[in-house]
């Protein structure tokens, strides 16, 4: 009886938590005050999320309305925090004005723009992080922004989002250690503040015209073929030459992007352009430090300033054709006059590539001799890649001349825009490196580096000419490089190296660089057989059911037997 | 009465006739083993590298792992996180067929021929090797061969245990509570050598407890002794060796019962009426040892710091939190620790598992010179596993303070798991008088803790590839 009513007692106290436990959530979706704000956050590096960052909200409106209208409160005239701001910034004692180091000053009485504030309040974060702010603003609360799929997490999801409801008003967002971010205006009822750390002064910006459109994947970047030229449009603000007098085009060091020209679109008289005669491919890739491309004079104007910059992939080093995607940017530093400096860049160019490997008897053996012309297919005509670098538009594939074609054959690599196919190196890790076998698995490789993305690529085979049928001559694949973060928060690459679309699966062991998930091959069939890896996979699960069965069997069988 | 029918039923009782706990072991061992040897990623077992090597080179199935991304015959599952993470490992593992190649150019030493046949190395890789033969005439890739092979590892070894546990008189539940640890399933699921030895060992303690327990030895059981004596010597880890102590021991007790009723009579009368006599010959005896040490200790100076370091590892955590190389921790609950991600507890509650299973025994042992002499080889195991890594000392530039004031490296629990069953000599006295009562409750107990403990050694393993 006792254990009964002890039941009871416990289903009770259960279902007594539980509704504790519902109410707490309940309690979280409470409606918002007028006066506040929810504000999602999003923070991207060059357009990669910033993922599991924590970022802080901070109101400055009582502080911004002070500094600006110069009515700046008594109370903070006269504390510490404004007396150490004025020796700090070397400010004349007892005059009440802080002269910053670009040298805007605030003070009793000293009214300021909207535009001029920005940097007033990074200046005064420069002196003091957030001393004096605090002090002019009579409060210093900063909230968190929270995790949207957790909120108990006090940092940005797996997209680089994060959320905050805020008071309306200038609002600085601040970093986890309380560094400036960014200011912004808080004022609608729902705001998406957008920022882009690589990117963060909007008086320089870096757009890309519309032939790259087409290139874009995820995560601001794009998969650029490397036998092309590249062109971003750089737009500076008309204010800009009040705060900077030069802006630097700047090459990261071992640069694999190569600067070729800019020229000025708008706002020539506000602009004066020199580039650096020394600049090649050799010299950029070589240079251990960044490399200054071109120096944009800026001269006082009152219209926005646009250029073209154009560059190109150089294919120094090995960068190219490893199975590492590489990511490269050209940045656009200022020159500002308090000696410091914004720093904008312009999106990632991924390079990726395609390994193929001949085979035959439904992919069981390797295969040699195929020779295939790179092409795509366009509407209802095709590009042919020529000698030249350059695509050859065709009606009908067989009127492809070999003469002007780049024909790609077994055991060489491709890089586009390169001079001279070169050879597959030898890969000499495998424990088992055997050169003779090497060279001779080689021959049945082709790899394909430097293709911009696309879907409508293919190989088509030219050297059986009218043996096969023409789609068992056609090889589509697809060309992309995706970026995610894996399960453990790692950066990681799908690409059609990585991942093809059609890989070679079973003999690809034997290849010397293949590594699964890594360096793949892609299946080129010359005999027009299939791989039959899809039916090899329900016979590998079903022998292995099959075996764990017998096993279970036999279990029974013993377990049942009455002798044992 | 039909309780007690029940509760007859499973108890290890003396004629074993109606026990089922043989079964019972079978079925949960079989289940839970085949989870593991499916789900576990490769190479999961300390070496395991090196285990898959040396069993393909024993069926000529020499091949190159390194065409799986492997960088060196080394340990750890490393190199498939990516193909956990990617979500190709069935392509990359199971499809992919392996590049056989000559065996002379495997990268580490000791691979490069087939293991002598007279070696624990051969002999324990024998059951993997035969799996591994059997999973390349299946399909000729390294995940069917290794799965393959831990089936048909899991079945051998459980059937072994199955067939130990019948016939052992007294100690069931030990055998089945020792052979259901995380760290023992997982050595039947992997193709280590490990899971042979504990066999092995098994088999002797079974002998040994059925000879005390008739109170004779029979000839057919003197060959017995001897088969499974020769099998330890070549077949199982070094260190298991000490354990053939056990047959001068038995020797003593059931060829010459006279003289050993003489010594014992002896002792026990020493004991009883001349208390100061035989203290003194105790003491007597330490103080040779002692003097023993330290003559050796003048020699080789090494002794001492030696004696240090056993000392000091056992004293002092040498480090601030329960390290994942701690012997208690890969002793029974985690095989291996750094990519099991087990916690702490698991560890935990399989001692209490072991002493709640010595305590529910039948007080079957009479003799105390057999408890004197399992707790002698007991420590005596100890000190020869640590014998072995006396001289393994990380270097480094500095090395870090931990090393200066002797922490041992390289030790594994698992080396020690099968001399547990030594404890059942010592807790199964019938001097010691703790016991426990409710054998169906232990044997809940102890396949309750194993099945959530090994499923969760899957899990945990696992989630810490995808996510940690």
């Amino acid at each position: 009886m006792t254990k009964i009513i002890n039941k009871k007692l416990l289903i009770l106290i259960c279902a007594i938590a539980l509704v504790f436990l519902g109410m707490g959530i309940r309690a979280s979706a409470d409606a918002l005050p007028s006066n506040q704000t929810s504000v999602e956050l999003k923070v991207t590096n060059n357009g990669t999320p910033v993922i599991h960052t924590s970022y802080n909200a901070m109101n400055i409106d009582r502080a911004y309305q002070e500094i600006k209208n110069g009515e700046i409160g008594l109370k903070a005239r006269n504390s510490a925090a404004w007396i150490l701001a004025t020796q700090n910034t070397n400010s004349e004692n007892g005059a009440g004005v802080i002269t910053l180091s670009n040298g805007q000053k605030i003070g009793q009485g000293i009214t300021h723009t909207d535009e001029e504030m920005g940097s007033i309040i990074s200046g005064l974060m420069n002196v003091d992080n957030l001393s004096l702010i605090s002090e002019i603003n009579q409060s210093n609360t900063t909230i968190p922004f929270l995790n949207p799929d957790h909120v108990i997490y006090k940092f940005t999801n797996k997209r680089g989002l994060a959320k905050a409801d805020i008071e309306q008003g200038y609002t600085l967002i601040l970093d986890n250690n309380n560094n400036f971010v960014k200011l912004s205006k808080i004022e609608n009822s729902s705001e998406k503040v957008v920022i882009d750390l690589a990117n963060i002064d909007n008086k320089i910006k870096f757009t890309t015209d519309s032939k790259l459109k087409t290139l874009a994947t995820n995560f601001g970047q794009y998969v650029v073929g490397t036998n092309q030229k590249i062109s971003f449009n750089l737009s500076i603000n008309k204010d800009m030459w009040q705060q900077a007098g030069t802006v630097n085009l700047v090459l990261p060091p071992q640069s694999n992007l190569s600067f070729d020209s800019i020229e000025v679109l708008d706002g020539n008289d506000a602009a004066t352009v020199v580039t650096n005669p020394t600049l090649n491919d050799t010299m950029v890739f070589n240079s251990s430090e960044p490399v200054i491309a071109a120096t944009i004079a800026l001269n006082e104007t009152q219209s926005n300033i646009l250029l073209r910059v154009t560059v190109h992939v150089n294919l120094e080093g090995n960068n190219v054709s490893s199975n590492k995607p590489i990511h490269t940017s050209l940045q656009a530093v200022s020159v500002n006059k308090d000696g410091s400096s914004s720093i904008v860049s312009t999106p990632n160019l991924n390079i990726t590539g395609i390994n193929f490997a001949m085979t035959k008897k439904n992919a069981t053996e390797f295969a040699q001799g195929g020779e295939f012309a790179l092409a795509k297919s366009k509407g209802t005509t095709y590009e042919v890649y020529g000698k030249n670098n350059k695509w050859h538009q065709f009606d009908d594939l067989n009127q492809v001349q070999t003469s002007d074609t780049l024909v790609l054959e077994g055991g060489h690599r491709y890089i586009l825009g390169g001079e001279q196919p070169a050879k597959i190196p030898l890969n000499v890790l495998r424990f088992n490196f055997n050169e003779k076998r090497s060279k001779e698995i080689n021959k049945s490789l082709i790899q394909v580096f430097g293709l911009a993305q696309g879907g409508n690529y293919f190989l088509y085979r030219i050297d059986t000419a009218n043996k096969l049928s023409s789609t068992n001559r056609m090889f589509k694949f697809s060309i992309f490089s995706r970026s995610y973060f894996s399960p453990d928060n790692a950066l990681m690459v799908d690409s059609s190296i990585n991942n093809p679309t059609n890989p070679l699966i079973g003999l690809s062991g034997q290849i010397p660089d293949y590594a699964a998930g890594n360096n793949e091959y892609s299946n080129l069939t010359l005999d027009g057989s299939r791989q039959e890896w899809k039916v090899e996979q329900i016979y590998i699960v079903a022998t292995i059911s099959i075996m764990v069965i017998i096993i279970l069997v036999v279990v029974i069988l013993i377990v049942r037997h009455r002798g044992l | 009465m039909k309780k007690r029918i029940e509760k007859y039923s499973i108890s290890p009782s003396m004629d074993g006739k109606k026990s089922k706990v043989h079964k019972i072991y079978l079925t949960v061992s079989v289940l839970l083993g085949m989870i593991l040897a499916i789900g576990m990623p490769f190479f999961n077992e300390p070496d395991g590298q090196y285990h898959y090597v040396v069993s393909s080179n024993m069926v000529n199935l020499s091949n190159d792992i390194s065409a799986y991304g492997e960088v060196g015959i080394g340990t750890g599952i490393d190199q498939q996180i990516n193909a956990y993470q990617q979500g190709g490992y069935f392509q990359k593992y199971y499809l992919t067929k392996i590049v056989e190649m000559p065996m002379s150019k495997q990268p580490r030493g000791g691979l490069t021929e087939k293991p002598n046949i007279k070696s624990y190395n051969f002999l324990g890789h024998l059951i993997p090797a035969l799996g591994v033969w059997i999973g390349h005439k299946v399909y000729p890739s390294i995940g069917v061969m290794i799965t393959t092979a831990r089936l048909f590892s899991v079945l051998i070894n459980s059937l072994l245990m199955f067939l130990i546990i019948k016939y052992v008189k007294k100690g069931k539940m030990i055998f089945v509570a020792l052979s259901l640890t995380p760290v023992t399933l997982n050595s039947f699921a992997s193709l280590s050598y490990d899971s042979l030895s504990f066999v092995l060992v098994a088999w002797l303690m079974a002998i040994v407890i059925n000879s005390l327990v008739d109170q004779q030895i029979k000839w057919w059981r003197w060959v017995e002794l001897g088969v499974v004596s020769g099998a330890i010597y070549f077949g199982a880890k070094t260190n298991f060796k000490v354990l053939l102590l056990f047959i001068p021991a038995l020797i003593a007790m059931f060829v010459f019962p006279r003289l050993y009723q003489k010594l014992s009579l002896f002792c026990s009368y020493l004991w009883r009426n001349k208390k100061a006599l035989a203290l003194s010959l105790l003491g007597g005896m330490g103080l040779i040892v002692v003097i023993l040490i330290v003559l050796i200790g003048l020699r080789h100076s090494g002794v001492f710091y030696s004696i240090y370091r056993f000392i000091i590892n056992y004293v002092v955590n040498l480090r601030d939190y329960l390290s994942v190389s701690s012997v208690f921790y890969n002793l029974l609950g985690s095989p291996y620790p750094n990519i099991n991600y087990t916690p702490a507890w698991v560890s935990m509650i399989w001692y209490i598992v072991l002493f709640a299973v010595l305590l529910s025994e039948d007080k079957f042992i009479k003799s105390k010179f057999i408890s004197l002499a399992s707790m002698v080889i007991f420590l005596l195991g100890i000190t020869a596993v640590y014998y072995v890594y006396m001289t393994y000392t990380p270097t480094g530039a500095p090395v870090a303070n931990l090393t200066i004031l002797g922490q041992m490296q390289g030790l594994q629990g698992r080396y020690f798991t099968p001399t547990l069953f030594l404890l059942l000599f010592i807790t199964c006295q019938e001097k010691f008088k703790i016991k426990i009562k409710g054998s169906k409750g232990i044997l809940l107990f102890v396949t309750g803790t194993a099945v959530v403990t090994n499923v969760l050694l899957l899990f945990s393993t696992l989630f810490g590839a995808y996510y940690l």
